[in-house]
């Protein structure tokens, strides 16, 4: 599942809930570490190093996490996308509350 | 690894803020380093339960969101509630608070933020201030902050009162904490009005939800009186209230 808006890139936090639970848990739990390696994952859900790379592949390609392998193996960061923004409100609403 | 709970209500008005700033600080009464976080930032309010001013207060969570300072600048020591009240060990409270200026709080809702800062400021915030509890004090209803918070919780604590539009709600969001595999659901119902029934009402809330209910707290006119100017459990450590929100914070020290 990928999230609706390629303009904002990353997961939003309703995308959550579209991810298969295997995949979910991985991202839920990266959020809390920051990033982690596939051996590190593998060794958190008790499962082959393949098997956590398949994973973090697939959220990789929804854009969910990003890789970084500046030193040592790569690592995986969750991709947090923007929060949306209020609806647009009738023009000059924000400019009066501007100066608030 | 210190603990991440988030407080939550479906609806408005159920004494969230209240609840949240009580238990935190009679966690810091057992003696640990607890943490809030005032993510409600359409509507924020619990600085107010620690006497914090918003003239006292430099930064924000909101300042924090835009890259204007560091997690821990935007945390206030607010453990100068907990003096003086006949304690001994003690922890230590830390708040963060939300803006209070109008200009800020709709740029948040304009601009939006990037909630990936929103999640690393939360786990620096732990681990900087070496913190055991971490409460978010979350806004009502199911939105971007609620649903991230839930995700990164061990504890989800949910207050409700016997109110038909209430149940209706929670129900919602014991549905996405399941879906989300939140380690440990409570609840907490507040302004009940019977005394009476409240051995029912738990067992009522207990059997419909499946989720274990931390406490029953009566609709209380001494709770209104004191109105978010102190915090009620500290302030009346005798009073019937206050047994029960002590019960509901040993209960979560030690789930």
């Amino acid at each position: 599942m990928v999230s609706e808006s390629p303009s904002s890139p990353g997961f939003r936090a309703g995308d959550l809930l579209a991810l298969s639970p295997a995949e979910r848990r991985v991202l839920q739990w990266l959020m809390r570490q920051g990033s982690a390696s596939a051996r590190e994952v593998a060794e958190r859900f008790e499962m082959p190093e393949e098997e956590a790379g398949i994973r973090l592949d697939a959220l990789e390609k929804q854009g969910f996490v990003v890789t970084e392998t500046a030193a040592g193996p790569t690592s995986y960061r969750p991709e947090f996308g923007h929060s949306r923004p209020a609806r647009k409100p009738p023009s000059g609403i924000w400019g009066k509350l501007e100066g608030s | 690894m210190g603990k991440i709970i988030s407080v939550h209500s479906f609806r408005g008005g159920t004494g969230k803020s209240n609840v949240t700033a009580n238990l935190a600080a009679l966690l810091a009464r057992l003696g640990k380093r607890v943490g809030i976080v005032d993510t409600d930032i359409q509507s924020p309010g619990i600085h107010v339960l620690f006497n914090l001013s918003p003239e006292r207060f430099r930064y924000a969570l909101n300042d924090y969101l835009w890259g204007k300072c560091r997690i821990e600048e935007a945390a206030y020591d607010v453990s100068g509630v907990l003096e003086g009240r006949r304690l001994k060990d003690a922890g230590s409270l830390h708040l963060i608070p939300g803006s209070m200026r109008t200009g800020e709080i709709t740029r948040i809702l304009r601009d939006g933020y990037d909630v990936g800062l929103l999640n690393s400021g939360f786990q620096e915030l732990m681990e900087r201030l070496e913190l055991t509890h971490l409460l978010i004090d979350t806004h009502p209803g199911v939105n971007e902050e609620t649903l991230l918070s839930i995700a990164i919780s061990d504890i989800l604590l949910l207050i409700l009162r016997p109110d038909q539009q209430d149940y209706q709600g929670t129900a919602i969001t014991v549905e996405l904490a399941r879906q989300l595999e939140v380690e440990q659901t409570f609840m907490l119902v507040n302004k009940a009005i019977n005394p009476r029934d409240f051995t029912a009402l738990k067992q009522r809330v207990e059997s419909t939800y499946h989720v274990p209910v931390l406490g029953v707290l009566p609709l209380s006119g001494d709770v209104a009186i004191l109105g978010s100017g102190d915090i009620f459990a500290l302030a009346n450590p005798d009073h019937p209230v206050t047994s029960v929100l002590e019960a509901a914070a040993q209960r979560i020290d030690a789930a």
